[in-house]
């Protein structure tokens, strides 16, 4: 087993992206887009005024070209049409090779179409329902709002944009230039105009979901089971199971991923994140009682539900007439799809579930008319309702994504807060009950935990693994000898012989081995051996060849002895029909055109072999 | 050994109380714990008394598997658990757990303070026994202990329906409960995956013998009267039950409603179960069919555009209206309220279910031409108006079963929930077309069946990889038809002989202080020698 961490990632928003390499199948574990570096880019102005400066005089040229520590102005930022940046070294892989994709959270997604656009791309996508079609709706989202930035900037020309000219590049702001071209011009690979619409629905089709708990099995060799991971909903922890079992297999999928087992949201969220919540929610209503407004923007779907439960009840405690406002091109449908999937949900919305009430408050929120669901900013609903609304509103805006619209609702927030919402996901102190719950044989984990998780391997059943990124580290297959299920029908068909000094018996095997769901079976053949080859069941001790002369005469053969190559006997038989016996250290050929002959000679070995 | 044992206690040639205990592996697993309807002493329950080891049934049954919310499958679950004292796993899907109780609740209900009869189990004892219940999602394979599997399948039939694959070892079956294998307006066809190498599949035979033609034909037919009679100024009464067909019926008329733009005329929901079940309905949209599903954001199907609640005062308004109300057979409750009130008008149309029991009004609707049927004592019904017997049914046809079986292919077939001599016929014709030994055991009957066996040995990489790689072979035949051996020296070449017969050769090593162990032939020596050293 080969594991080649391709790019470290960042957080919730940008999860790690791995290449592993199990008894020669690829697997892709994630791909995802680097939306961080996104913020290269200039947001689409707001005002006439800024539009101005989109066309750099040679002024404003030379003062750029005095790079000094100064930091980022708005002036900086590229204004273009933005690409977007994926994992630059997966374009070092050929696309053909990859067997199988696994994604475990929407974000992990975000750069599929990228993949499944090209043509040689034959991978299977296993994905659980939830994360799939959440994934797809952030997906249409980023798409949607991709759509301001060719609106404002109209279709692009050449296909080559201008800022990607390396003299352009050497022009930007140091921070931005090592934003996109990495270390040494590396990630510049890696930078896409974004797919279409219809790239992100060929891309959907192409993925095999998975239900909870669903084992899935690739090439009847390797079973890929989806559990939950207890961060988002549809979350998978990819458990894997393959033919030559090789030693570690589903349980390292599992841990690269450094994901808990458990089961969704809210309730089980731990103490820390609560707290979180609890602050984020005193400071917003804290806000919201001077007058202000209060602006959240999220990807992260759970969160936000846990966030709209929290802030309702806060505001109802604390006699809040708020109106609360989601804007999303998909917010309506993220809203009613989290109030269809309770196999997915923690054991409190389950409850809901069996009590007949709905899994979500933001059900109840939306009929009570606390919660309004706008598809975009400038959409004549929202803006109506802005005008008759005073101060004093909470808008929760579903992306991460740095959009012109994002950035406007920034610009109306002069006495607002806006909350940044930044999580950890690395939850380092849940990755040592996972190891103890799995027992995994072999744990990899990333260099940098090397000294911040201390797991000693005495304690732990497991052997530690350290990789870093871009270093292919093998892993050796522990495992020699396999487990195979013998019929015993078959079973009573053999015909053993004791050995001689020893307690052992031997016996020719003669079956069908079927591989099925990672399991091997060994059948009885069905149809009668066609084959003239015969086989005898395995005899000791080497073939005299003078012995087996003599006998051949008693039987009325004859043929005579020729000794070809070095440890190959050979016996000519020419009466009564034309045959040749060649005696190998290790086996014995009899070749004859007449098939009673051939018998007659196979047996005569035979009986010179067992010493009669 | 090796085998299964099934003792069925339960719709062993009858329709009602299903409910088959099997044994596999060492493992007991009972499937559906039903109670039957027609009966009301002590027939009504499985005979719980001959499973072995009666005393503890904790201890006797590995865990009870419940394939969907019917009575006739749950309805002795609580009176199970709770008053026979059974403590061990229970597996459904998840609207099968968030239904049943609504189905138990009702039927203790009617039991209990309708008919004044002595409870059986109470409201707490459905509240407790749901509590032990784990909900299981469809294909979600659970370890319910080291060597027991089990997955669910959707089984269509109603919501959340399933049929249960159950592996032990060496050994599996299928368990199907009831299933429908074409799709209706809101669930899907039976799905289950092939090649699961089954023993044993154990299947109902509602409809061993009937072959349905198409549904779309009795659709439109039930529209069409429908429609005719609202025209008229009519009312229409449909007696149904309150989960599946009332929704699926719905479904049906609300879309109706919709293309013929029949928005004055209001369709009513009469009871609050029903209502309530369109909640349950609405979030569990996951399990309905591909086409209700995804719906679900732009207008969720179960959000019925034309449906009103009802009130009792309503019933004499005028005009035209329809009527969803239950109980399904008419046995009383609302519906035989309604039917008293709207059956003399001959303007009105009443709809009857596919199946009443015997004794029902329903039934006696069915039976005949009746024009003055007797309710109660005092009360005669002078019917005048239009009956119209609806033909859905949720379960799968004869042929669906046949396809079933043969696209399973098991070793053997038990078959239950059907009537016996139907049952028969289907055996017969199982046996004979697709030539697979089947059963049909009546109540308390015991079905043995042989699974065959796998002795677990080692096999060493090199075997395996000889077996796996395709092992086309080619060897020069150094006699090649007449030709003189003599002139293998004058440069004719030999001819290439290829054979590629997938078949797994190797040796067979049996140490006695070993597993045995399946070795490559190049292997044998090596591994004979490496014994040698250690002995």
């Amino acid at each position: 087993m080969k594991l080649t961490l391709l790019c470290k990632g960042d957080g919730y928003h940008f999860p790690p992206c791995y290449m592993l390499d199990l008894c020669g199948f690829h697997i892709l574990l994630e791909c995802p887009l680097d939306l961080s570096a996104l913020k290269i880019f200039s947001p689409i102005p707001s005002h006439c005024n800024q539009l101005l400066n989109v066309e750099t005089s040679s002024d404003e040229r030379m003062r750029k070209k005095q790079k000094t520590e100064r930091p980022i102005e708005a002036k900086d930022l590229i204004c273009a049409e933005p690409w977007y940046k994926m994992v630059a070294n997966l374009h070092l892989w050929d696309l053909s090779f990859i067997d199988i994709v696994l994604i475990s959270s929407p974000m992990g997604m975000l750069g599929l179409p990228f993949l499944t656009r090209a043509k040689n791309f034959s991978a299977k996508i296993y994905a659980t329902e939830a994360t799939t079609r959440i994934g797809q709706l952030l997906m249409e989202d980023l798409v949607a709002m991709h759509l301001e930035f060719k609106q404002f900037f109209g279709p692009d020309g050449a296909g080559f944009p201008k800022w990607m000219r390396l003299d352009e590049i050497e022009l930007l702001h140091d921070t931005l230039k090592d934003i996109l071209m990495g270390e040494n011009g590396a990630a510049l690979g890696g930078w896409q105009p974004l797919y279409s619409a219809a790239d992100v629905k060929d891309c959907i089709q192409k993925f095999k979901t998975l239900k909870y708990a669903e084992e899935a099995c690739y090439n009847d060799t390797f079973v890929i089971k989806a559990c939950s991971s207890g961060l988002e909903i549809g979350g998978m922890v990819g458990t894997g199971d393959d033919v030559s079992k090789t030693s570690q297999d589903n349980e390292t999928i599992a841990t690269v991923k450094l994901e808990n087992e458990e089961k969704i949201i809210s309730s089980c969220e731990t103490f820390e994140e609560r707290e979180k919540i609890a602050f984020i929610c005193s400071c917003a209503i804290d806000s919201l009682k001077q007058g202000g407004s209060v602006l959240i923007p999220f990807a992260r779907i759970g969160i936000v539900l846990q966030l709209l439960e929290e802030i309702s009840v806060y505001l109802e405690s604390s006699n809040l007439e708020v109106p609360i406002f989601m804007i999303s091109t998909v917010a309506e449908e993220l809203l009613a799809y989290t109030n269809i999937v309770p196999e997915w949900l923690c054991n409190q919305c389950q409850e809901n579930l069996y009590s007949g009430d709905a899994l979500f408050c933001h059900v109840e929120l939306i009929k009570a008319k606390k919660l309004h669901v706008f598809p975009a900013i400038h959409s004549i609903d929202f803006l109506n309702f802005i005008m008759n609304e005073v101060a004093g509103t909470l808008h929760c805006v579903c992306s991460s994504l740095e959009s012109g619209g994002l950035v406007l609702l920034f610009t109306c927030f002069d006495d607002g807060v806006v909350i940044p919402i930044h999580y950890l996901f690395w939850r380092l102190q849940k990755i040592q009950p996972l190891l103890e719950i799995l027992q995994p044989k072999c744990v990899l984990l990333p260099e940098v935990l090397r000294l911040k998780l201390p797991i000693s391997e005495s304690r732990s059943h497991s052997v530690l693994y350290y990789y870093s990124e871009n270093e292919t580290q093998s892993i050796p297959s522990s495992r020699k000898d396999f487990e195979i299920s013998l019929a015993t029908n078959l079973a009573f068909q053999l015909r053993p012989i004791m050995m001689k000094q020893e307690s052992i018996a031997i016996a020719r095997l003669n079956g069908k081995l079927i591989v099925d769901h990672g399991n091997f079976e060994l059948d009885i053949v069905k149809e009668p051996d066609k084959s003239s080859m015969r086989q005898m069941s395995p005899q000791s001790g080497s073939l005299d060849l003078n012995i087996l002369l003599a006998a051949l005469h008693t039987k009325g053969i004859n043929g005579s002895l020729q000794q070809e190559a070095d440890k190959v006997g050979m016996i000519q038989v020419y009466e009564p029909e034309k045959a040749l016996i060649e005696v190998h250290a290790m086996h014995t050929i009899v070749s004859a055109d007449d098939e009673t002959l051939a018998a007659l000679l196979f047996e005569v070995v035979s009986n010179v072999l067992n010493g009669n | 050994m090796a085998g299964i044992e099934c003792l069925v206690l339960g719709a062993g040639q009858e329709v009602g109380k299903s409910c088959v205990i099997v044994t596999i592996g060492g493992k007991r697993i009972m499937f559906d714990c039903g109670m039957h309807m027609g009966y009301l002493d002590e027939r009504r329950y499985p005979d719980f008394s001959r499973i072995p080891n009666a005393t503890d049934f904790t201890k006797s049954i590995t865990c009870i598997i419940i394939t969907h919310f019917h009575l006739d499958h749950i309805g002795a679950l609580p009176y199970f658990t709770e008053v026979c004292g059974y403590d061990g796993p229970i597996y459904m899907t998840y609207p099968t757990k968030a239904l049943a109780p609504l189905m138990l609740e009702d039927y203790r209900k009617v039991m209990v303070d309708r008919r004044g009869e002595e409870e059986q189990f109470s409201s707490q004892n459905i509240v407790d026994c749901l509590k032990k219940v784990t909900a299981v999602d469809l294909r979600q394979t659970v370890k319910v202990d080291d060597e027991l599997e089990i997955r669910g399948y959707y089984a269509g039939h109603v919501i959340g329906a399933a049929m249960f694959y159950a592996k032990v070892k060496d050994s599996a079956l299928v368990y199907t409960g009831d299933y429908n294998m074409t799709p209706d307006r809101h669930l899907g066809a039976a799905s289950i995956d092939k090649f699961l190498h089954l023993d044993l599949v154990i299947s109902e035979s509602t409809y061993a013998t009937t072959v349905r033609e198409s549904k779309y034909a009795r659709e439109r037919e039930f529209l069409k009267v429908v429609h005719q009679c609202v025209a008229n100024g009519g009312k229409v009464l449909i007696p149904t039950f309150a989960l599946g067909r009332a929704q699926e019926l719905c479904i049906l008329l609300d879309d109706y409603w919709e293309r013929m733009n029949l928005n004055n005329i209001p369709i009513y929901f009469s009871a609050g179960l029903t209502l309530q079940a369109n909640m349950y309905y609405k979030m569990l949209i996951g399990w309905t069919s591909q086409k209700v599903k995804d719906s679900y954001a732009t207008r969720n199907a179960f959000d019925f555009k034309h449906v009103c609640s009802f009130e009792r005062s309503m019933l004499n308004d005028r005009g035209p209206c329809v009527l969803f109300a239950t109980p399904g057979m008419i046995s009383g409750g609302f519906s035989l309220e309604v039917f008293k009130q709207w059956a003399p008008s001959e303007i009105n149309l009443i709809t009857l279910p596919g199946y009443c029991v015997a004794g029902t009004v329903g039934h006696k609707l069915m039976s005949g031409k009746a024009t003055k049927i007797q309710v109660d004592k005092e009360t005669q019904v002078d019917v005048r108006c239009k009956i119209h017997q609806l033909s859905f049914s949720p379960h799968t046809d004869s042929k669906g079963i046949m396809d079933l079986v043969k696209f399973l292919s098991p070793k053997n077939v038990i078959l239950v929930h059907g009537e016996k001599p139907k049952m028969a016929k289907l055996k017969g014709k199982i046996e004979s077309e697709l030539g697979i030994k089947c059963y049909d055991p009546a109540n308390n009957d015991v079905v043995h069946i042989t699974s065959p066996h796998y002795v677990k040995i080692d096999a060493t990489k090199a075997f395996i990889e000889n077996c796996i790689n395709p092992n086309a072979k080619s060897f020069d035949s150094k006699v090649e038809g007449t030709s003189d051996l003599s002139s293998k020296g004058t440069g004719s070449s030999p001819v290439k002989e290829t054979y590629d017969k997938r078949v797994a050769e190797g040796i067979l090593v049996m140490d006695k202080t070993k597993r045995p162990k399946a070795v490559h032939q190049d292997e044998l020596l090596s591994v004979l020698q490496v014994k040698r050293t250690q002995t």
